[in-house]
């Protein structure tokens, strides 16, 4: 099975450590002032119907985000 | 710049979302402003006096939550505003005198940096730190003490919902507002990615320091989350929350309809058994009583609408509730963080129109903005309550929350073609700046939070309404009686509209209660109640359906409420934007140009769509 790249293909209940953020700079600084950084350990939680948004864990806090932004926070290998 | 020392000083709450600001600053003013579970509930900044203190002259400013000192969404700038234009909302000064900054002791890894941003930019500052119970229950409290020392600056524990250790942080406050030196703070124009992170990361390293070792407390996800999160469960979940509210709305508040209809019928006949008959008479019972007690009737369903809004609010399920909605809003070109705005909209548009500030794509707000009105408010109750009276039939009851439910459902298709073609229409360009919600942990609703916020909300919307119906219903009733009942004014005005009025198949007694519903919708029924009051019929709001019922153009015995003609009623006030105030809460947050052509639009595209219902239904053989 591969492992996971990004976030949005991260399985239910699955933790890994972010790697860096990706994507249009306003959006990259928002996942990074919501504790998307480098180093740290996201969880996700759930993932909405249908493509939906996803709910994680990162730094103590629970953060749902859709999962176009999601796409964007690249995991270490 | 240094500040005058003998004026009162100037104290600003600022923290991120959902951290307790409004809970801490209604402890600190004495003021009963509504605290909800959900990041983005304050969406503008309020100034209060300091009442919590005997030695200490200051005001204090509650602002919206911010996740840095970069702002990315209006209510971020409304509260990034007042640090450094406090002049602009009538204080003597540029910046404050003292930041008290909110931390919530639940998850200080994300929101510990924020500190650090505010102390880098040379604001005073002390630490307040809330729901450190919570935090203690679970075994992760943050030690207060040694916080203090790390951070260099007094921190200070309490609880904003008992308001435990509130006289800890007035002598805080006190004690810091006696030694402020003179400062000249400044905000980061913008903050690099790595600046970001070392923020964090001595983050990391100062709770390392003060939080015991262990899991944080949102590791555990909870049982409510499983199931309200659950790709499956979580839709069945939201669908029964949605259905819920709204089944409560139309079955809930039947018996108290009742008793408000009977106590107003009651009322009238007592007021003019016991006056003579004379003008007076007739303007209290047909005009003053007839239009307020026809929409006193739906105060009850008005109540329980936000009762159950304040229990979703409390309970955390909002957010929920964003992430579940943002991947259909998204299709129609909305956002998750349109959700409660939507969803409060169906109270009233003004406070809507203000919670679209929380989101942060222009387009995606601007398209919000659209759609907000198109949300069957409140105001639109007693205008369903009646007009459903004539769509369904006597001898089946039941079906009158399945229409009302259609009704609901059919909001919510217009407001997406409208926001789908609105898209298009509207030459905004695209934002990227995606959804992101935080979820907050959920706690048990408190009851008293809950009915304090319907009490004052239901008691909002009365003072507001009823002012309006008095004035409405009197001016109404004059018009309708000068110069003399047969060709009074507004028979005048209503000849003048007929040919507007043909197509929708109605006559000119429901255009003139159409313009009377510019001053509010729920004017339509007052004044449908005083149009037929005054050709002679009782008070009561099923007395006013009779009349109804009866009710035929001059000159021949054609009916004027069908089911073709109250069908088209009811698209007509699914679209329009009448509300005068609305309109204007739009300017503020728009533009005049949008707040005008919002309105044209919805006004011409009601009276279109109602006529082609009208002369549809006919054309299929329903009269």
């Amino acid at each position: 099975m591969n492992k996971p790249t990004r976030l949005s293909e991260l399985a239910t209940r699955q933790s890994a450590m972010i790697g860096t953020i990706s994507g249009h700079p306003s959006l990259r600084s928002r996942l990074h002032e919501l504790g998307f950084t480098p180093g740290a350990t996201v969880r996700l939680v759930a993932r909405a119907a249908f493509g939906g948004a996803l709910a994680c864990q990162v730094r103590g806090s629970t953060i749902a985000l859709r999962k176009a932004d999601a796409w964007c926070v690249e995991l270490q290998a | 710049m240094n500040a005058p020392l003998t004026d009162a000083r100037a104290i600003v709450l600022i923290g991120p979302p959902n951290a307790g600001k409004t809970s801490l600053y209604n402890h600190l003013t004495g003021s009963r402003f509504k605290t909800v579970n959900y990041p983005g509930a304050t969406v503008e900044f309020s100034v209060g006096h300091l009442r919590a203190s005997a030695s200490l002259e200051a005001e204090v400013v509650d602002t919206p939550g911010i996740v840095s000192l970069v702002p990315r969404s209006l209510d971020e700038q409304v509260a990034i505003d007042t640090l450094v234009h406090l002049d602009r909302i009538g204080q003597n000064r540029e910046t404050p005198d003292l930041l008290l900054v909110v931390v919530d002791a639940t998850q200080p890894e994300r929101h510990l940096p924020l500190v650090r941003q505010i102390q880098r930019a040379g604001f005073p500052c002390i630490v307040a730190l809330t729901m450190n119970d919570i935090a203690r229950k679970r075994g992760r409290p943050v030690d207060v003490n040694r916080l203090s020392e790390l951070l260099g600056i007094p921190a200070v524990e309490v609880d904003g919902r008992s308001g435990d250790g509130l006289t800890e942080l007035v002598s805080a406050l006190e004690e810091s507002c006696r030694s402020i030196e003179a400062a000249a703070p400044s905000l980061p124009e913008s903050s690099s990615d790595e600046t970001i992170w070392n923020d964090f990361l001595w983050a990391d390293d100062l709770v390392r320091r003060c939080v015991p070792p262990g899991e944080p407390l949102h590791a555990k996800i909870s049982t409510l989350d499983r199931v309200a999160l659950h790709p499956v469960f979580g839709l069945v979940v939201f669908a029964a929350v949605m259905t819920g509210l709204f089944w409560s709305v139309f079955s809930a508040a039947a018996p108290f309809m009742d008793w408000t209809e009977s106590f107003f019928a009651w009322i009238g006949a007592l007021v003019s058994a016991s006056l003579p008959a004379s003008w007076f008479t007739s303007l209290l019972v047909d005009g003053v009583i007839a239009g307020f007690g026809a929409v006193a009737v739906f105060v009850p369903q008005i109540a329980i609408l936000f009762l159950a809004l304040g229990l979703l609010e409390d309970s955390g399920y909002l957010a929920r509730g964003a992430m579940l909605a943002d991947r259909v809003l998204s299709l129609v070109g909305l956002n998750g963080k349109s959700f409660v705005p939507l969803l409060s909209a169906n109270a009233c548009a003004i406070p809507a129109a203000m919670a679209a500030r929380t989101i942060p794509g222009r387009k995606e707000r601007m398209l919000t903005l659209l759609v907000i009105p198109l949300m069957s408010c409140s105001a639109r109750l007693p205008v369903w309550g009646l007009l459903l009276a004539f769509l369904v039939p006597r001898d089946k009851p039941w079906l009158g929350g399945f229409a009302l439910a259609s009704i609901y459902l059919l909001s919510l298709v217009f407001a997406s073609v409208a926001a789908f073609v609105g898209g298009k229409l509207l030459r905004i360009p695209p934002s990227y700046t995606g959804f992101q919600v935080e979820l907050p942990l959920w706690r048990t609703p408190t009851f008293r939070t809950v009915v304090v916020s319907a009490w004052d909300r239901t008691l909002g919307y009365i003072q507001r309404a009823g002012l309006t119906i008095l004035g409405v219903s009197i001016a109404f009733w004059l018009f309708m009686t000068f110069p003399s009942q047969q060709h009074s004014f507004a028979t005048m005005a209503g000849r003048i509209l007929e040919p507007l009025l043909a197509p929708m198949g109605v006559d000119w007694r429901v255009g003139i209660a159409l313009i009377a519903a510019f001053a509010a919708r729920e004017v339509f029924v007052s004044a449908l109640a005083v149009v037929y009051s005054i050709q002679g019929a009782d008070q009561s709001s099923a007395g006013l359906i009779q009349a109804m019922r009866q009710a035929t153009f001059d000159g021949s015995n054609q009916h004027v409420f069908t089911f073709a003609s109250t069908a088209g009623l009811v698209v007509f006030f699914l679209i329009a934007l009448q509300c005068l105030s609305t309109v204007a809460v739009m300017r503020r947050e728009t533009s005049n140009r949008f707040a005008l052509g919002q309105m044209a639009a919805f006004i011409a595209l009601a009276w279109i769509l109602a006529s082609i219902t009208t002369q549809g239904l006919r054309l299929l053989g329903i009269p």
